[in-house]
């Protein structure tokens, strides 16, 4: 098996800029991991409640069309099948209740997008370091 | 934007009942870019306490972050975690699972009751000392903790 190729991370982002910059980014510094992307949270709940292969790591916008990513974090963190996935919300939020209610729904972190490339880089480099070599998760 | 702006100082809260860990991590976060004050509890009763503000920790502050190992005398962190997370004033509050155990179960029963992340303690000092510097490094400057 290649380098990274058994790791999986679902994107949920609306954003198609974001989105794209996102995949580049984890296709540099995790090359040969697989990113799922999904622009609806109600399809990013029906394709984890079917598949067989759950991700690793998921990374949630907040502002979605259609379902929002806080009932996106309520459906997936209150999900037995689902609960156990690491959550990172990624917005560009700075707001106070936004924070406290993604905590409150049980997001494992809340980080804030940057409108800088380069502190963009390093959020999605630190997110890869933290999540993929210091923590332990519960998915192989 | 990141925490690095924030003046406040960031509290944290260690449960940790091996002595030689909470030195070392006291060593490790006391060189931090981000101004911290790491307060170790060492049963999961006096986390709890702690945490309610009881007994001996009345003026106890509302920590930032908690880092709890999971085998701890009085009450496991596996309860000490549970209960954090069903409670509705003290859930917000990450929670570092962080314990000598790499065992699947605990790994699954962690997240499962919301641990925020799980970490192994590794047994190379140096490499400790990159672990807590790692945890420092994502939960103080790149994550938003919760203010309260």
């Amino acid at each position: 098996m290649k380098k990274n190729e058994n790791k999986k991370i679902l994107l949920i982002e609306d954003n198609l800029g974001d989105a794209r910059l996102i995949i580049e980014l984890f296709n540099e510094f995790l090359p040969g991991c697989s990113i799922v992307h999904k622009i609806r949270a109600e399809d990013s709940v029906e394709y984890l409640l079917n598949t067989d292969s759950l991700p690793n790591l998921i990374i949630l916008d907040l502002k979605l069309n259609g379902m929002n990513g806080f009932e996106c974090l309520k459906e997936l963190k209150y999900n037995r099948d689902t609960l156990i996935i690491p959550i990172v919300v990624l917005s560009s939020s700075a707001m106070e209740e936004d924070i406290y209610k993604a905590y409150d729904f049980y997001a494992n972190c809340y980080i804030r997008k940057s409108i800088s490339l380069n502190e963009f880089q390093r959020i999605i480099n630190s997110i890869i370091d933290f999540w993929f070599n210091t923590a332990l998760l519960p998915v192989k | 934007m990141t925490n690095n702006t924030n003046p406040k100082l960031i509290d944290i809260l260690l449960v940790e009942d091996n002595k030689a860990d909470s030195r070392l991590t006291r060593e490790a976060l006391k060189d931090s870019k981000i101004k911290n004050s790491l307060f170790v509890v060492e049963d999961g009763v006096e986390a709890l306490n702690f945490l309610y503000k009881q007994g001996v920790h009345t003026d106890a502050p509302r920590p930032d972050l908690i880092l709890l190992d999971l085998n701890l005398p009085k009450k496991d962190g596996r309860e000490v975690l549970a209960e954090i997370k069903s409670d509705e004033s003290l859930k917000r509050i990450p929670v570092v699972v962080i314990t000598s155990s790499k065992a699947e179960e605990d790994i699954l029963k962690s997240y499962n009751l919301h641990a925020n992340c799980f970490i192994t303690k590794p047994l190379n000092l140096n490499q400790f000392e990159v672990i807590v510097k790692s945890i420092e490094d994502f939960w103080l400057t790149i994550v938003k903790l919760p203010k309260e």
